[in-house]
């Protein structure tokens, strides 16, 4: 029990030092008074209840029945959404799900999106810091490995439509291709020039 | 010739009446510094204990509360927060001088609407029968004279399907710890109420109330006597503290 309300004393106090540097954040949020609001990290698996009040915010573990709404996401996620540039934009691109009563998991969202909230930190709060760094570094890998698995599926396919199937030109064939194009074309531009020139010295001789 | 009824208050026996005159001398002469002394014996664990019987309550919107021996609102405060604009604490205390610091610490944290205060005696509580979602009373019940009485009347208030939870210092089974126990109860917990509070007094009294309040099993049979039914309890700290929980079906 006790370490576990310690962390979640900690957290609810951390939120409310953060809220409390904007004073309209706190009159904001005292407007959902009695609206229990669940807060989901997705890396965690289980949600954390914020309940407003007129001067602080209560965070618990558990709560009877439904929350009124619900904000589900990746830790990328709400940091995004307390320090990215268009800060309500993971609210709206779905990177944090909304469930519940939209109005009240919006108007929280938005007072999120307005306050520093270092949620690295809080997760760290409730999953220790070594796990709380595997899952940061986790994700830090995780989106590298994506990257360098996209990059490899694109060469593998690249390869397999130019040497397997001979569906598409390489590189080299399609500028030996372009090449001879632009040959051509100028065998072409130098040929029209050439028949105007006839045309012109025909004309001349008709009239002579 | 005549036999006067005693109970005890702390090791000393004292007529039933004296009691509740002495707690109030107690509480009267610690309320200034109640809180702080709190967070000094208990290391600030005391609101651990709180948060997790708060989180037992299952207190939610628009419910109604009574919170017995408020003292200062610790568990108050949240439960306002809980049952939203459209719910109802009821802060109560037998002590004015502890229902007044309660009062000021509300008004300070802009809880004002959906609490109301109210002096009262927790063996005789003056609301009609079935008028509350939750029934709670946290480091109080060792205080009351009749407890048996107390508990009947928690029984009575509450609606069915509501629920009481008792927050108390209980009795640990865990041998080594109950010697450092006994050694910080008697000799530093008096002297850290000389020193702050500027009343050992008070705080002997605090250590040996904790030693004659029922242990979990006794207060638990107790509860189902009121007429609780599925009572249980959970102990914190190793049973330093328990949280009792029964419910009115």
């Amino acid at each position: 029990m006790s370490t576990e309300a310690l962390i979640l004393a900690t957290i609810e106090a951390g939120f409310n030092k953060a809220l409390s540097i904007d004073p309209h954040s706190v009159e904001r949020l005292a407007s959902l008074h009695g609206k229990v609001i669940g807060v989901e990290l997705v890396e965690l698996g289980w949600p954390l209840y914020f309940v407003p009040g007129p001067t602080r915010t209560l965070v618990q573990r558990h709560i009877e029945g439904e929350p009124d709404a619900l904000l589900r996401g990746t830790l990328a996620g709400f940091r995004k959404l307390s320090f990215g540039d268009d800060k309500t934009g993971p609210l709206f691109s779905g990177q944090v799900e909304m469930l519940g009563d939209q109005g009240v998991a919006q108007h929280f969202g938005e007072i999120l999106a307005s306050v520093d909230l270092d949620w690295e930190e809080a997760l760290s709060r409730l999953t220790g810091d070594t796990i709380a760094h595997l899952i940061g570094g986790g994700a830090r890998y995780m989106r590298g490995w994506l990257g360098a698995r996209a990059d490899t599926a694109r060469q593998d396919a690249q390869e397999y439509l130019q040497e397997e199937l001979r569906a598409t030109p390489n590189r080299f064939e399609v500028e030996d291709f372009l090449h001879t194009v632009d040959i051509l074309r100028d065998d072409v531009e130098r040929l029209v020039t050439r028949i105007q020139i006839l045309e012109g010295k025909l004309k001349s001789a008709a009239d002579a | 010739m005549s036999e006067e009824r005693t109970t005890h208050f702390g090791y000393k026996t004292v007529p039933l009446e004296e009691k509740a005159e002495r707690v109030r001398g107690v509480f009267d002469s610690v309320a200034s510094r109640y809180d702080i002394m709190n967070d000094l014996m208990s290391f600030g664990v005391h609101r651990l204990w709180k948060r997790f019987a708060i989180e037992m309550s299952g207190v939610r919107a628009g419910q109604r509360v009574l919170d017995l021996a408020s003292g200062t609102g610790d568990l108050a405060a949240r439960f306002a927060n809980l049952v939203g604009p459209g719910g109802l604490v009821v802060m109560s205390d037998i002590n004015a001088a502890m229902l007044e610091q309660g009062r000021r610490r509300m008004l300070d944290e802009g809880l004002v609407g959906n609490i109301d205060f109210a002096q009262i005696d927790a063996e005789e509580i003056p609301f009609p029968d079935n008028s509350f979602d939750s029934v709670t009373i946290g480091f109080g019940l060792r205080n009351v004279t009749d407890k048996q009485k107390a508990l009947n009347a928690m029984y009575r208030v509450l609606r069915p399907g509501g629920r009481a939870l008792i927050l108390e210092f209980s009795h640990t089974d865990v041998a080594p710890l109950r010697a450092a126990y006994d050694l910080y109860s008697f000799r530093l917990l008096p002297l850290m109420g000389k020193l702050v509070a500027d009343d050992a007094d008070s705080y002997r009294y605090l250590a040996e109330s904790i030693r004659m309040h029922p242990d979990q099993e006794t207060l638990k049979e107790m509860m189902a006597r009121a007429g609780f039914e599925q009572c249980d309890y959970h102990n914190l700290t190793a049973g330093i503290v328990a949280i009792h929980r029964g419910y009115k079906i």
